[in-house]
């Protein structure tokens, strides 16, 4: 039997063994689903864990379980369960370093050899390309009082750049100052800036102001550290507003180094 | 106040992470390397104060934001996690002064960021007490290592690459599936809070309440779930696919972080899972003791299986692999045997296992090293003999019947634990496979010593007085480590004792709730 | 108009899970590398909705998103918060979960060039055939 038939049949007989542990499993979650495993759904009452987030995520009158934010949802991604987001941004970082690493010999200084669409389509992208970053600075900024949040902002500026480099040509992305080298500078200092801001608190431990906890945002039980929860009367929710402009600048390089080394990769099939 | 140096240990890796690059790019190679350095030694310094006082002190608990327990996250420092950040940290610490010194040259700074990326996620896993937590914890961990796997690139290079990288894709989103199942069912993603509510479904906790849905049929289905991925994590044999591939290909100090932190957390998460969520006292009881009874059959497979694999390779890369997966499967069986030496037994192998690994590897990279790089009559160097001083010793580990080597000690007291709960056919595993893996061993060491013993005849162009030194240290202290904790166990009766109140205090997981649930 | 809602729900999170389903079996049958990867991405979006669709409640008229429009001035305004929003805590971690995806398979699709590059096709059994080949001549 020939090399290609040996490796044919052992596919065809793990295809089956596959086939089975799959009915089974999704037989299983369909169970799970079906026989009120996680009670009725859709249910009529929160968590008890969801409703003290709820409840707590703006709440003046409990002081050291609140973060001062209007959106839970952000509360909660940069406040309440804080280390998550921070372990979640350095994997963004390792597959960055990985894109890098994989695809080593892209061009840094090629020229490139397109010139972009034709001119309406370059209007209409410069219009649309404006629009996009000024609403996602908005929804940056505010993060922590409407729906959006740091790696929302940060995609639709990684996906506009994206489609400036389809319809206005690498040069012009070159020409407004972006660049591979540059991109990854500002991704690593930007992350090192918020794992900085984790670690602020611990000044106040160190002064010896009051104790203080890793990634504290507000007062809480047994530490007198707080960041600032208003700016003048709106609210500002603390790290929670900082974390979500830092994230929206490490998401926006990280997606667009990308894009670039795929788009200035040269590919031949042979070495 | 006790717990915040060891918090910080996952904090300093990223820092590390992220300032490595920024310092090569900013102040050169010298300084960057001198970066590098100091954070290993940093994280071994605080790994070794952990050690300390989770041994004077008990769990420790500490509190991320200030939140308590099922409302944020928190790290919980016990017995059996510190062991293994020591044992972790010291094999990184070494890794760190080979990667510098033999192959620096070779590699961008990129491969020191990876390194402290894997390492944070591997703290990460070890010290969490959130089940989505250990989720991105592991991510952070599996993306690392694709991307260390890929890195020399080449065809099998980027293969291996891919096939690790899309199966364990797959496998840690069912990790994310379970723990949406259990956030579902129990209203909570705490560790020990779902260990309590795992035991008495009508206990409340402040902030999370009592259990939402019927637990049973979700606890079982998570049970299930999360066992098949941790022992895809380590690799245990129907589902060791992607390990031989990816050891075979990834650069040597990423091979023995990989076997000494990253691979065993599939078990440590395995005596987690067994014997501190769904223990002998949860609601289901009589699942877990039919899933213990898969997994017996599944560790004893494996282990013959791959020892088989053992005595037939040529490389020692691959050997190294089998090998691997033999004492991964050595030690699932001890949590099979749920007694305390066997745990005990379970947690010292891993341990054993990567400092044995290291002291092949490194020893061979070195000899290989000097016979590149020296004239022929080199073998009478003492950086050379002491260099096939610790192969041998770490062979021998590996193989682990002679008192002496802390081998020998952990194989004895995963007997000793098969005997107490009468599981015959593990004991009789133990003995096979140690058998089995001794003719791969032996050859192993033979071809290694034939291959190396003449120097090289192109014009040689020497070697750095500071590239012997750092050889002298790394062997020494792997030889220091090996030998050390053999002699001690072998003559401490204090220190055995200490050994077996690990597997007991791995089995204490009331001690864990109500440190964590007070 | 509650049936119809969880009737519509009950339709919902059918369709996710026979997403995937199709999504596991792409992920370990399909040999082209690319049609792996995008099994997964199906896999982990739908797994991603399901577990949205966990969160979700029916609350009286209806229920509303996990954000306070403006500043409670009462700790009554929060209670009547708590009693119409959706649970919050499965949305951050579905994007916590998307973020890791998101860079996964950047890096994998990058790989995939790379395996193009150097075997010219994408079928995973390809490159086995060359090692399988190599290994025999030895």
């Amino acid at each position: 039997m020939s090399v290609r038939n040996r490796i044919r049949m052992r596919y065809k007989k793990r295809d089956i063994v596959v086939a089975l542990s799959l009915a089974i499993s999704m037989l299983a979650l369909a169970m799970v689903l079906n026989m009120g495993g996680l009670g009725i759904l859709p249910p009529r009452t929160l968590r008890s864990l969801a409703r003290s987030i709820v409840i707590n995520t703006y709440n003046p009158w409990n002081t050291t379980l609140t973060s001062y934010s209007l959106n839970a949802v952000s509360a909660i991604i940069w406040d309440y369960r804080g280390i998550d987001t921070i372990f979640e941004t350095s994997v963004l970082m390792a597959a960055v370093t990985g894109v890098a690493i994989v695809l080593r010999e892209s061009h840094k200084g090629r020229k490139p050899g397109g010139q972009g669409m034709s001119i309406i389509v370059k209007s209409s992208t410069k219009i649309v390309m404006l629009l996009t970053i000024i609403g996602s600075l908005a929804l940056a900024v505010h993060g922590h009082l409407t729906p959006g949040g740091g790696f929302q902002a940060g995609s639709a500026i990684g996906a506009t750049l994206s489609l400036v480099l389809v319809a206005l040509s690498l040069q012009f992305i070159h020409r407004i100052g972006i660049d591979k080298d540059t991109l990854l500078k500002i991704r690593y200092t930007v992350l090192a800036m918020i794992l900085a801001v984790a670690l602020v608190p611990l000044i106040s431990l160190v002064l010896g102001y009051s104790y203080a906890y890793i990634l504290q945002n507000q007062v809480r039980e047994g530490s007198y550290f707080s960041m600032p929860s208003k700016f003048f009367t709106t609210p500002l929710a603390g790290t929670v507003f900082v974390f979500n402009i830092l994230e929206t600048i490490t998401v926006a390089s990280a997606i667009t180094y990308i894009v670039l080394t795929v788009a200035t990769y040269e590919g031949k099939t042979e070495e | 106040m006790d717990s915040l140096g060891s918090s910080l240990i996952p904090f300093i890796c990223l820092m590390l992470a992220v300032l490595v690059p920024l310092t090569y790019i900013a102040f050169g190679k010298k300084v960057g390397s001198v970066v590098v350095l100091l954070g290993s030694i940093t994280v071994l310094i605080l790994a070794l104060k952990l050690f300390v006082t989770v041994s004077r002190v008990g769990v420790i608990v500490y509190r991320f934001g200030g939140f308590p327990p099922p409302l944020g996250v928190v790290y919980v420092f016990d017995e059996v996690n510190s062991v293994l950040a020591l044992s972790t940290s010291f094999v990184f610490l070494l890794s760190i002064l080979y990667t510098l010194t033999f192959e620096g040259d070779r590699y961008e700074n990129a491969v020191y960021s990876l390194f402290y990326l894997l390492m944070s996620g591997v703290y990460g896993c070890l010290f969490t007490g959130d089940i989505f937590n250990f989720y991105v914890s592991i991510e952070l961990v599996a993306v690392s290592s694709y991307v260390l796997t890929g890195f020399n690139r080449g065809k099998r290079a980027v293969r291996a690459a891919i096939v690790y990288g899309i199966a364990g894709t797959a496998i840690t989103s069912f990790l994310l599936l379970a723990s949406f199942i259990i956030y579902g069912s129990y209203g909570t993603l705490n560790i020990a809070d779902i260990a309590l509510k795992s035991r008495n479904t009508s206990v409340e906790v402040l902030f999370s309440g009592s259990v939402f849905g019927d637990i049973v049929l979700p606890s079982k289905v998570t049970l299930a779930l999360i066992t098949w991925i941790f022992l895809f994590k380590s690799g245990i044999m129907p589902n060791h696919f992607w390990l031989p591939e990816a050891y075979s290909v990834a650069p040597l100090p990423a091979l023995v972080l990989f076997s000494a932190s990253a691979d065993t957390l599939g078990i440590y998460g395995l005596i987690r899972l067994y014997h501190l969520v769904f223990s002998s006292e949860s609601v289901i009881r009589d699942f877990r003791a039919t899933m213990l009874g898969i997994l017996l059959l599944l560790g004893t497979a494996s282990a013959i299986m791959s020892s088989m694999l053992v005595a037939k390779q040529k490389s020692i890369r691959k050997l190294i692999a089998y090998s691997s997966i033999s004492q991964f499967s050595l030690a699932l069986l001890g949590i099979v045997s749920g007694t305390e030496e066997g745990l005990a037994g379970s947690i010292l192998h891993l341990v054993v296992n990567g400092l044995g690994d290291a002291a092949v590897l490194y020893s061979v990279g070195i000899l290989k090293y000097y016979s590149a790089n020296l004239p022929q009559g080199y073998k009478h160097k003492p950086s050379v003999l002491l260099a096939k001083a610790v192969l041998i010793v770490g062979l021998i580990n590996l193989f682990g019947v002679i008192p002496i080597i802390p081998g020998f000690w952990s194989k004895a007291l995963l007997v000793l634990g098969f005997v107490k709960s009468g599981i015959a056919i593990a004991a009789v595993a133990v003995l096979v496979s140690a058998g089995l893996c001794a003719i791969g061993y032996f050859s192993a060491l033979v071809r290694v010593l034939q291959k190396y013993k003449n120097g090289s005849t192109i014009s040689s162009t020497g070697t750095k007085c500071l590239t012997n030194v750092v050889a002298v240290i790394i062997l020494s202290l792997t030889l220091i480590a090996c030998v050390g904790l053999g002699i001690s166990i072998t003559l401490y009766s204090s220190v055995r004792a200490k050994v077996i109140e690990l597997g007991y205090n791995a089995m204490n997981s009331w001690r864990y709730i109500a440190a964590v649930l007070p | 108009m509650e049936d119809l809602v969880s009737i519509a729900f009950s339709v919902a999170i059918t369709t996710f899970v026979i997403n995937m389903i199709v999504g596991t079996y792409g992920i370990f049958v399909k040999h082209n590398v690319i049609k792996k990867i995008l099994a997964l991405i199906i896999f982990s979006d739908s797994l991603n909705m399901l577990s949205i669709a966990i969160g979700f409640r029916i609350a009286e008229k209806y229920p509303s998103p996990p954000i306070l429009t403006t500043e409670p001035r009462d700790p009554r305004d929060l209670t009547q918060f708590a009693d119409i929003s959706v649970d919050p805590l499965p949305q951050a971690l579905v994007i916590t979960a998307i973020v890791i995806g998101f860079s996964v398979f950047a890096f994998l699709l990058s790989l995939a060039v790379l395996y193009y590059k150097y075997n010219g096709t994408l079928d995973i059994r390809t490159s086995l055939e060359v090692e399988e080949n190599e290994e025999g001549f030895q």
